[in-house]
């Protein structure tokens, strides 16, 4: 087959060419770190790399959710401490107050300490997490417990406020102030009116009372109390596992995510180098080729 | 007559020579076909007699050159006409859809899907907050990115379109002077090879003229009388040995105004060009077809998203002092019923209060500044199938799929092209094999010549001695 110096500069040219576009690409990848930069690249890597984008983001987004749920729940139980410690002492000021022995002015004085007790459970119920109300429900604006003429009306509502910790997974982050400063179940009055009762009762002596339904009412409370403690405690519980979880899920991804999408800089090095050996290669045998023609021999 | 055949041979080899000349001249000329001298003998010379001859046999009488061929495959030139016009088709789609992914900007940290993202998460935020108006701001901020960026790419997309078609009319107008030209240098090559001449460069020229005119679209040549040859561009005669047909470019107001080609034939409905492959059809393939295909994806995820949202939004609450039913997020801008990518804006009519993070909860205003669900529900239509606008897939996995397709076809058509362009590589060697010059060959052939005109100068003294020593020195 014949053989003309065109088709040689051709061959040289499009191998030469084609050795440029290899190290081009590879010099693209190198000092970008990334190995796809368009999805045609590799497609399904394109793909995975979004996806895993989104899964990362998902993480973090779940965690600030959580956070902000952890939040909540931490100041919620600080109230609980206190609210469980106000319900502890009027328990222990029914127990003095039942005694029949008592002068009028000690009486006073007892009932006067109530009254104090009925305040700080009122400023607890007001309890707030950054500006908005703890145990509003959803009203988180506005104060849920307002007193007028020794009448405390909720003015919040009986909702869960959520936070999204997983995929379909909610926490309700809060307790609405009827399960904590309500009616206990198989009791009538709330809190502040059973308050309310006992200083009434120490006042004028009502010593049945106070060893009777005061007594097992504020008892009540004070189990219902414990128990949505227990059950902040629990939530706070689980909100800690999740955490966990999507610490080691950030973990995992973020390694795909380096696996996917990160160029190995080593192996990119490495065909470099031998893409510049093969082109210095031909560059040397085309200094050969082109140089002698038969004009260079004849005489 | 030794002298004849002397002065023959000087002739027939400058005659070569002349031809070595010209084929070394034009030893880097693109599309230049080597030309060779074919020798013949001519007529011998008898001795007439009665009966017999006096002397030997038949005696030669000389060389002549019969003819100057122009060395060319015509197979080769067919098949190489067939892979440039692969090879236009495959490289006119491998730039747009190059082209079409520098657009979309995947997966980059600052292409479409990470703003979608970054508008999930400000809902998302939304849900732990509603009451507080900063975070509300971020939200409509997000909203309004996103808006953007939808806009944006809609808008780089049909630019791209628009240039698309401005390479279609200048390549229109090119073809047409290609189908001039070759219809000229018809006319031309008939007329010599009416004479009895071999018009090897003007046929050299219209080979080339051929090539380039395949890139552009798919052409069959039929040979006709006289060396001449007849174009037929998918059954219809671009150039005959009459003349030549343009292609006429006409608005088509049904497709944004882009140019639609019809035949430049005589009556009232011009038949419509119809390609099969091409650099031409490649072309229209893009303007009328990929690109909007794309376009129409890209159009769905957006009214999905906006419907999406705005049924939530409208169904739900917004801050207390607001009145019920808030007002849409997305609109349209301009007005108009449906929302696209090209024109989806956030409603300037909404106010931050008025973004619907909590759920209508039965009171007739709104009191549930604490409650996010709805917001998370918002959140949440990232990764809900939509049946309506995107088959049943979520927006998030429509706009990967997306992403995917448009990986994977620009990866197919490079490689296409990639392949094509070594096919044509391997039949331009191939052709210059037959029909390339060859430097040393040339030499040599130079040296043959040149030493064959020297003999036969040779010959000439010798005669003239000979005849000297008959005209001159005998008899005296």
């Amino acid at each position: 087959m014949r053989i003309t110096t065109n088709q040689m500069a051709r061959n040289i040219l499009f191998n030469l060419n084609d050795n440029a576009q290899r190290s081009d690409k590879l010099e693209r990848e190198m000092s970008s770190g990334k190995r796809v930069t368009v999805p045609s690249d590799d497609p399904n890597s394109a793909i995975k790399i979004l996806h895993l984008r989104t899964a990362l983001m998902e993480a973090d987004q779940y965690r600030r959710n959580l956070e902000d749920g952890q939040g909540w729940l931490q100041t919620t139980e600080a109230a609980l401490d206190s609210v469980e410690q106000i319900i502890a002492d009027a328990q222990t000021l029914a127990v003095q107050g039942a005694n029949s022995s008592l002068p009028a002015g000690a009486r006073d004085a007892l009932a006067k300490n109530v009254q104090e007790l009925y305040n700080q459970m009122l400023a607890q119920a007001n309890s707030m997490y950054g500006n908005r109300y703890l145990f509003g429900g959803w009203r988180t604006l506005n104060p849920p417990y307002t007193e007028a003429g020794g009448v405390v009306t909720y003015n919040g509502d009986a909702n869960d406020i959520k936070r999204e910790v997983g995929f379909g997974q909610t926490v309700a982050i809060n307790l609405p102030g009827g399960k904590v400063f309500g009616p206990p179940p198989g009791a009538t009055d709330d809190v502040f009116a059973t308050l309310t009762k006992l200083r009434n009762a120490i006042g004028s002596g009502d010593i049945a009372a106070l060893t009777g339904q005061l007594s097992s009412d504020l008892a009540a409370i004070h189990d219902n109390m414990l128990a949505q403690r227990a059950e902040i405690g629990a939530r706070m519980n689980r909100l800690e596992q999740t955490n966990q979880r999507l610490l080691d899920a950030k973990t995992n991804f973020s390694d795909l995510l380096d696996k996917e999408q990160n160029a190995d800089i080593v192996e990119v090095v490495m065909n470099l180098k031998i893409l510049e050996n093969a082109r210095n290669t031909t560059l040397a045998a085309t200094a050969q080729l082109v140089k002698t023609t038969l004009l260079d021999f004849l005489r | 007559m030794g002298l004849e055949t002397a002065r023959r041979a000087l002739e027939a080899q400058q005659a070569a020579l002349q031809v070595t000349a010209h084929n070394i001249a034009n030893a880097n000329t693109p599309g230049y076909s080597r030309q060779v001298v074919a020798m013949t003998p001519t007529d011998p010379y008898a001795v007439p007699t009665l009966s017999r001859f006096v002397g030997a046999g038949q005696v030669g009488t000389g060389v002549s050159v019969s003819d100057i061929t122009r060395v060319r495959d015509a197979f080769l030139d067919a098949q190489m006409r067939d892979v440039q016009n692969t090879v236009g088709d495959m490289e006119a789609r491998r730039d747009a859809l190059q082209e079409v992914e520098i657009i979309f900007n995947e997966p980059s940290e600052s292409g479409l899907h990470s703003v979608m993202d970054a508008f999930w998460q400000s809902l998302q935020d939304l849900a732990n907050n509603p009451e507080s108006p900063s975070v509300r701001s971020a939200v409509q901020q997000a909203g309004g990115n996103l808006a953007s960026a939808f806009q944006t790419t809609h808008r780089q997309l049909t630019d791209l379109r628009d240039n698309i078609d401005s390479v279609i009319r200048a390549r229109v107008e090119e073809i047409n002077d290609i189908a001039k030209e070759i219809a000229q240098v018809n006319g031309e090559i008939a007329n010599v090879t009416a004479v009895g001449d071999k018009p090897n460069d003007l046929l050299d020229r219209r080979d080339a003229l051929l090539e380039k005119l395949s890139r552009y679209v798919d052409v069959t040549v039929q040979p006709e009388q006289n060396g001449a040859v007849s174009v037929f561009v998918n059954g219809m005669a671009v150039a005959s040995p009459y003349g030549f047909s343009k292609i006429n470019v006409v608005n088509d107001p049904a497709n944004h105004n882009y140019a639609k080609l019809y035949w430049d034939t005589a009556g009232p409905n011009p038949p419509e060009v119809q390609l099969k492959s091409g650099e031409l059809n490649g072309l229209l393939t893009v303007r009328d077809t990929l690109i909007n295909g794309y376009l129409t994806k890209l159009d769905s995820v957006a009214t999905a998203l906006a419907t999406s949202i705005n049924t939530l939004q409208t169904s739900g609450y917004g801050l207390p002092g607001t009145t019920p039913p808030p007002p849409p997020f997305f609109t349209a801008q301009g007005g108009g019923p449906v929302i696209n990518a090209a024109n989806i804006q956030v409603n300037p009519a909404m106010g931050l209060s008025d973004i619907a993070a909590a759920s209508n909860d039965g009171s007739p205003t709104p009191d549930n500044p604490g409650d996010g669900s709805n917001a998370l529900k918002m959140a949440a239509v990232k990764s809900t199938p939509d049946p309506t606008y995107l088959g049943g897939f979520s927006p998030d996995d429509y706009f990967r799929a997306l992403i995917g397709q448009i990986g994977l076809e620009t990866g197919e058509t490079t490689r296409m092209a990639e392949g094509q362009g070594l096919l044509a590589k391997q039949i331009d060697n191939q052709r210059d094999a037959v029909s390339g010059v060859s430097l040393d060959e040339e030499m040599i052939n130079m040296v043959r010549y040149q030493h064959a005109y020297q003999a036969a100068a040779q010959l000439i003294s010798v005669t003239n001695d000979m005849l000297d020593t008959l005209i001159n020195r005998l008899g005296r």
